[in-house]
């Protein structure tokens, strides 16, 4: 798997922080909660948890060569910026030096480690495991607060 | 050689709105169930470079332009409607439907992260209903100018109030760990969500035929609210106002017998309809769309990400007996191709039938208002997507001219619609000059009761009422009617409103 493969089907533990109740596509199966443990049930409503890609819940940076030369290369997690360029901080001109940043999904808040109460292995197992309550969530606005840290080659823009 | 086919229905459409404006992708959050006429399709302009060496060749071919444009057809639901509705619309388009009974303002300023109450002035009306003996817990949105604009979240609130004009309401507990999350001056505005808005005081069996809540604002008649909105035990029940027992908290019978389908714990809010009002704006915000093609399920096909897209059409149709449907056209700047598929996440909510829509036709709710057997309303934004710069791609789109043309189509029973149309009356009898003139307003409501969706326009300029052709089949004579929506000359604040009424209390 190359790097940027990698990055791409990273997941994460996330909380559904969406309004309304919701049904994940059968084609998506197998899901899994942030507990890692497999989901039998398609509907999400609020406060349910969910392993999702981290590019679709802290977004994802792409890098596209302004002269078409060089192949696009996806940069990282969130808004990542390549070494030589982790001075600049305005959007606008890291814009124009090629990079393309992606929000994530607004319904969806990543949880920390400390959020997850971890399981036993016995636990995991259990067909009806009862599902130790996930602590509430930080709010957030914005999707730089959903972040996760930055990817090793790449730096966060401020 | 071995051949690995794809499923030509492996594939999703995924929308969301670029909340940080142009040239910032968002990753889906809304996926509404595609029908057959879904498509995605480069839009190039190429030019043929004819130069002079001696041959009669073409010598090269080039770019000169690229976007995308994407077509969605689908049955929407509640509130993936109002999102695509919102997007033809324009910015700022949603408005929230604020209750009569609920809205005022703070007396005093509060500081997000902070602040674990708020202070609302004596002018709020509604107030004297939150004190004792109202208990429970009601929603306010905080912040939202008169009807809810922009810039306002809605916070819970723990009853009863205190105080008897100023009132202080507590922030309950599981609202963002009791804290207001954002700071407002004084002065800003508080409304209500939904017209009823409380809270079981006790917990509710399933199976049972009663409910008892914390307070009575809005509580009349026979109302249809939403238990549990947005969780598991989510459901929606009629409430019977006359059965009401109690001087607070108060209990109510479910209308005509009905039992509850879920149990609900203390707590659990209890709310009437969410109203948005959505209304043709000055111009669009962008979106980005994403088409997986044969991704899902291990499959090789393409993931394409488009990025500031605007839409360019929104026609809404229906005919006897199916169900509501969207064709939506997007057109988009610039496209990634992301390799892998997103988490596809549908909405659990019904479509609307075209059986439940209650028409009213030039201002009457009978005659050929009956007799509709399909209809279309479309609006198209006649984007303008020739402003290309430094680049192959646009460097923006900007909604045109708005244009919102209805057709009917309706079982003939009288000469009145093609009077209008080319005699300038439904009484008249000769070429007129007057165009014929009249109205729309149409509502589909679920069988829940709970979610609809209303269009109303104005006023109506008849352009065309086809007289039917007679035929020996004997079948009835069907006449096909073209409308365009005006302004009236700025009379008319819209051309196109549409109401939705669902369970999302957060701007679209």
């Amino acid at each position: 798997m190359t790097e940027q493969e990698d990055i791409r089907k990273r997941k994460v533990p996330c909380l559904y922080i969406g309004e309304h109740p919701i049904r994940l596509s059968p084609m998506g199966r197998p899901y899994f909660d942030a507990r890692g443990r497999l989901l039998k049930k398609l509907d999400l409503v609020a406060g349910d948890t969910l392993m999702l890609p981290e590019v679709e819940v802290a977004g994802m940076t792409y890098w596209h060569d302004p002269s078409g030369v060089a192949e696009s290369e996806l940069i990282g997690v969130g808004k990542a910026v390549k070494a030589e360029h982790a001075d600049i901080g305005e959007q606008e001109v890291l814009q124009a030096l090629g990079y393309e940043f992606h929000d994530g999904r607004p319904d969806f808040l990543q949880l920390d480690a400390s959020q997850i109460v971890a399981l036993s292995d016995e636990e995991a197992t259990a067909p009806d495991a009862p599902v130790p309550p996930v602590p509430p969530a930080p709010s957030s606005s914005s999707s730089s607060s959903k972040k996760a840290a930055a990817a090793p080659a790449a730096e966060e823009v401020s | 050689m071995v051949v690995v086919p794809i499923r030509g229905d492996n594939a999703y459409v995924g929308l969301a709105k670029q909340t940080s404006g142009q040239g910032i992708a968002a990753a889906p959050n809304v996926f509404p169930r595609w029908l057959d006429g879904s498509s995605l399709e480069f839009n190039t302009s190429n030019s043929d470079v004819w130069e002079g060496d001696g041959s009669r060749r073409l010598s090269q071919v080039i770019k000169t332009r690229q976007s995308v444009k994407i077509k969605l057809v689908f049955n929407p639901r509640p509130v993936e409607l109002g999102f695509v509705a919102r997007a033809a619309m324009g910015q700022n388009s949603d408005t929230l439907v604020a209750p009569a009974d609920q809205g005022g303002t703070l007396n005093a300023g509060v500081t997000g992260g902070t602040s674990t109450s708020i202070v609302v002035a004596s002018g709020y009306v509604g107030g004297a209903s939150l004190v004792a003996p109202a208990t429970g817990s009601i929603q306010l949105a905080v912040g939202s100018a008169a009807g809810g604009t922009s810039g306002y979240e809605v916070a819970t609130f723990t009853l009863p109030a205190t105080g008897t004009g100023p009132w202080t309401l507590n922030v309950a507990a599981g609202y963002n760990s009791g804290k207001i999350k954002n700071t407002y001056a004084s002065a800003s505005p508080v409304n209500g969500v939904s017209t009823i808005n409380t809270s079981l005081t006790s917990a509710a069996t399933k199976g049972a035929t009663t409910i008892v809540v914390g307070n009575q604002l809005g509580i009349t008649g026979t109302p249809v609210v939403m238990i549990d909105p947005g969780l598991s035990t989510e459901e929606i029940v009629t409430i019977n106002a006359g059965s009401v027992t109690g001087t607070g908290p108060w209990t109510y019978t479910l209308n005509g017998g009905a039992t509850l389908q879920f149990a609900h714990s203390i707590g659990a809010l209890v709310e009437s309809p969410v109203g948005h009002t959505l209304t043709d704006q000055y111009d669009g915000d962008y979106y980005t769309t994403e088409v997986c093609i044969g991704g899902l399920s291990g499959g090789a096909g393409p993931t394409l990400r488009v990025r500031d897209c605007k839409v360019n059409s929104l026609k809404r149709s229906s005919k006897a007996g199916e169900l509501l449907t969207y064709e939506v056209e997007l057109e988009g700047i610039a496209t990634t191709s992301t390799g892998a598929p997103a988490t596809v996440t549908l909405e659990n909510h019904n479509p609307f039938f075209f059986t439940s829509g209650v028409w009213t036709l030039n201002g009457s709710a009978t005659g050929d208002a009956l007799q509709i057997d399909s209809f279309d309303v479309t609006q198209k934004n006649n984007l303008d997507t020739s402003i290309q710069t430094e680049a192959i791609t646009l460097a923006a789109i900007i909604f045109g001219n708005v244009q919102v043309d209805v057709a009917l189509n309706i079982v003939m029973q009288n000469a009145n619609l093609i009077n209008l149309t080319y005699f300038g009356s439904t009484a008249g009898a000769a070429d007129a000059q007057a165009i014929g003139s009249g109205s729309l307003a149409v509502t589909f409501t679920q069988v829940d009761g709970f979610h609809s969706v209303q269009y109303t326009l104005t006023t109506l300029h008849y352009t065309k009422t086809g007289v039917p052709q007679p035929k020996k089949d004997g079948k009835a004579f069907r006449i096909p009617i073209s409308a365009s929506s005006v302004s009236n000359q700025g009379a008319n604040t819209f051309v196109l409103q549409e109401i939705i009424s669902n369970g999302q209390t957060a701007l679209y």
